[in-house]
């Protein structure tokens, strides 16, 4: 009993800190301390912890410093949490403005893309939710089938028995297909203030184009200490490990 | 009245019985091509109108045209004689014509015969008439003076073309026989402002230099590099030992060829060591200055941002660097301007390029720090300078993310629309999450709580199955009934359970009651043997039959001994398993 006491206190504390620390940080914010605010907002993350507003406020103090990469990183961050917090995104293109290169990004097309599209709507785990909802449904379905004395009844449950049983395992298949693509997708920022993009990952191949700091990548692949990534306009190329930071 | 005075002078003139003679002489018939020769064309009258001269072809004139009025009595007889000299120089060696003149004198046309002069080469000792005391080759120089033979690319270098001219000496004009081209080189000629002569001593002698061009060179290729002579054909006086009729030194023109030989200048590449990654090539002492002409800008305004280089060296041979600002701001062409004057020390002045900047959405860009490289030739290294972040900050306008949402209905909808979104405060609220979070779908929970209505459903068929199975179960639901049914044919013996003797009695009567009612058979008179002879046959279990005769004999025993000891418990138990077990057995 103790032990849950001082465990249970301990996580209460760690929260309470943690909480106290993002209070501290706004207080900092409001006075103009950035700096010391994101030390503090730094805290937080550190202890393990994190939510879209640490990342968002965190992308506000480094704007506020002129900083654009760190700014941008973390408001994408906040993003992967929240794809459609409408704050984030506001700032996010005050920052985005502040960069040197253009933000020309293709849209993609086809049916892969309407797919990707349309199981992203929920995440996986949600998706695996969602089977295991459908799943009872199966037994419900199988409860009327098996003990209703209506033919109608039996018949519709029957029915829906296999209805609800094929979209359970769809929505597994869903499930897995979206984590492979969250696995998949692994985005980065530019971090150095002029990067190559090369066409091999070899300091003397040529260059393809050079981005600047805040851009956007995907990394591709990894070879000594190059990544191959691929840019929003959809070119691919290689550049120095140390000259972005990914993501997640 | 003309006529008659015409009559009259050609009968004078035939009462002179003089003969018109128009001829030419030359004072000599050979000469080298460095003397001189005098021909004169002689009538032996003084009236002579229309003289016509030859080319002279082939000979400069130097001296004339000389005349000369000579009369004189011999003998009584007067004459008159007019001539007109040239002195001339040879242009060339050979048999050189001298072609006819002509002239009219008394109406009539005269002529020369041609004369022949044959031009040899140049003689030691012009056997002029007069001799020179500064020889005319020997009195002039041209001298190009190079202020740097090994220049640095594009180190300015200047060319003073000097014509040296012997004390004593002098020269009426120059014409250029050979002009250099300075391929390789940016030049500029300086004007040569009046006369610009200066006492100097060349040679060891005293000679006047004046100076003739002045040209800055910036060498624009690096490596061993020729500049052109530069050749003059001057009109050079020198002084001769013959005084005129006034006592005056009388001085001989010559047409002398100078010229400055080639140049050699060896240009040295800038070091490749230390030559920064941004260098375009500017060589000599620069300043370099970034500037907006504002940096807080509100919608439709516009910056201009100045980029100017001032100082010396070779400001008009190289590029300035471009700014590079943010992709959201619309940078147009600049428009470029040089203000440079170049002198002896060569090129100085400004020159800048002036771009106009159009922010188009709210917010703050960074137009970063750019710089300027150049090589210094004091320190014989490269600078770098560079100019500081400059801030642009739109205070109000559109933002980019409305200015992609809007169409044309949002325009004319959203007109009233007061301000534009701005660059959003912090959240105050938060619920904080842990970082790592373990997944939900390969979860053991994940699949337990999949797995468990499936998993069910099997369980509820096997359920319903084995109920069906236990509703199906005749011989079990017979069994149960019959267990009742002992039950209710041994209530009685259940109630007596107390009272031994009642209890024995009321056994043995249901244990009979139960065959009669199964076999139809009334068993309470037969002997036991007979009982299990007819439970044989109907098939009953040799243990059941056992038992029940065991507790027949039970029974009789209690009613026939009392005293002995017998359990009612258990023969109650005994009797309704036994039951049981006919029932089901009996067939």
């Amino acid at each position: 009993m103790k032990l849950f006491k001082i465990l249970f206190l301990l996580f209460v504390s760690l929260f309470g800190y943690s909480q106290s620390s993002f209070d501290k940080a706004n207080e900092l914010y409001k006075q103009d301390k950035y700096e010391e605010a994101i030390q503090e907002y730094q805290k937080i993350l550190d202890s393990g912890m994190h939510s879209v507003e640490v990342y968002y406020n965190l992308g506000n103090c480094y704007y506020k410093l002129n900083q654009i990469a760190p700014s941008i990183y973390n408001y994408e961050k906040a993003l992967l949490l929240e794809p459609n917090n409408k704050m984030v995104k506001n700032n996010l293109k005050f920052a985005q403005n502040m960069m040197i290169d253009e933000i020309k990004e293709v849209p993609k097309v086809g049916f892969s893309n309407w797919l990707g599209q349309f199981t992203a709507v929920y995440h996986y785990d949600k998706w695996a939710k969602i089977a295991i909802g459908f799943s009872f449904l199966v037994l419900i379905s199988f409860v009327g089938y098996y003990f209703s004395r209506k033919m109608l009844v039996k018949r519709i449950s029957f029915a829906m028995l296999f209805v609800f049983f094929g979209i359970s395992v769809l929505a597994i298949f869903i499930s897995i297909f979206e984590k492979n693509k969250t696995e998949d997708y692994q985005p980065a920022i530019v971090f150095a203030e002029s990067l190559a993009v090369k066409a091999e990952p070899k300091t003397i191949a040529n260059n393809e184009v050079i981005i600047h700091e805040g851009a956007k990548v995907f990394i591709l692949d990894k070879v000594d200490n190059w990544y191959e990534v691929e840019l929003l306009d959809g070119k691919t190329g290689w550049v120095q490990e140390s000259g972005i930071k990914s993501l997640k | 009245m003309k006529k008659l005075a015409f009559i009259l002078l050609f009968l004078t003139s035939q009462l002179m019985l003089a003969q018109v003679e128009f001829t030419a002489k030359l004072s000599r018939n050979k000469i080298g091509q460095n003397e001189n020769v005098r021909i004169d064309f002689t009538m032996n009258t003084t009236d002579g109108d229309n003289l016509e001269l030859p080319s002279f072809e082939g000979f400069r004139v130097v001296g004339g045209p000389y005349q000369q009025i000579s009369q004189s009595i011999v003998n009584g007889r007067r004459s008159s004689s007019k001539s007109f000299g040239f002195t001339l120089q040879p242009t060339k060696q050979g048999v050189l014509t001298i072609g006819s003149a002509s002239i009219t004198i008394n109406g009539q046309l005269y002529q020369t015969d041609p004369v022949q002069v044959t031009v040899t080469a140049p003689v030691q000792r012009p056997n002029d008439t007069s001799v020179p005391l500064i020889e005319p080759n020997e009195s002039i120089h041209l001298v190009a003076q190079v202020s740097k033979s090994n220049p640095y690319l594009n180190e300015p270098i200047t060319i003073l073309y000097k014509l040296y001219v012997k004390e004593g000496s002098g020269f009426r004009n120059y014409a250029p026989t050979e002009t250099p081209e300075y391929n390789d080189f940016w030049a500029h000629t300086i004007e040569v402002q009046g006369l610009e002569t200066k006492e100097e001593i060349f040679k060891g002698e005293r000679y006047t230099s004046v100076m003739v061009k002045k040209v800055v060179l910036y060498p624009q290729k690096a490596g061993s590099l020729t500049i052109a002579p530069l050749g003059l054909d001057v009109a050079v006086e020198y002084p001769t030992n013959k005084r005129d009729f006034f006592g005056r030194r009388v001085y001989g023109v010559a047409n002398v060829k100078v010229s400055t030989g080639s140049q050699k200048i060896s240009v040295k590449p800038l070091p490749e060591k230390g030559k920064p990654e941004d260098f375009s090539g500017a060589v000599g002492t620069f300043d370099f200055i970034v500037t907006p002409n504002r940096t807080a800008v509100r919608q439709g305004e516009t910056i201009e941002l100045s980029i100017d280089v001032t100082g010396k060296g070779n400001l008009e041979l190289f590029s300035l660097p471009k700014p590079i600002v943010p992709s959201a701001l619309e940078m147009y062409d600049p428009i470029s301007k040089k203000q440079v004057s170049v002198s002896l020390s060569g090129m100085s002045g400004k020159v800048s390029d002036k771009y106009t900047i159009i922010p188009q959405y709210q917010g703050k860009y960074i137009i970063k720090p750019m710089s300027f490289s150049y090589f210094d030739l004091t320190s014989n290294s490269y600078k770098t300078i560079t100019s500081k972040e400059i801030m642009i900050d739109m205070i109000d306008g559109p933002t980019s993310s409305e200015a992609q949402n809007t169409t044309d209905d949002d325009i004319v909808l959203n007109n009233n629309k007061e301000s534009h979104s701005q660059f959003k405060f912090i959240e105050l609220k938060t619920s904080l999450q842990p970082i790592k979070k373990k997944d939900f779908l390969s979860s053991t929970s994940f699949y337990l709580w999949y797995l468990f209505p499936l998993v069910l459903i099997p369980v509820l068929i096997l359920a319903m199955r084995k109920k069906r199975e236990r509703d199906e179960d005749v011989v079990g639901n017979k069994i149960r009934s019959t267990n009742k049914l002992a039950k209710k044919y041994l209530s009685e013996a259940k109630k007596n359970q107390s009272d031994k003797q009642k209890f024995y009695a009321s056994l043995e009567k249901a244990l009979h009651n139960f065959l009669k009612a199964k076999l139809n058979i009334e068993t309470s008179e037969m002997t036991k043997d007979k009982i299990s002879e007819i439970l044989t046959e109907r098939k009953a279990s040799p243990e059941s039959i056992k038992n029940f005769l065991s507790l027949l004999e039970s029974a009789e025993l209690v009613r026939y001994a009392p005293s002995l000891a017998s359990s009612v418990d258990q023969d109650y138990q005994k009797a309704v398993d036994t039951i049981t077990e006919l029932e089901k057995n009996i067939k």
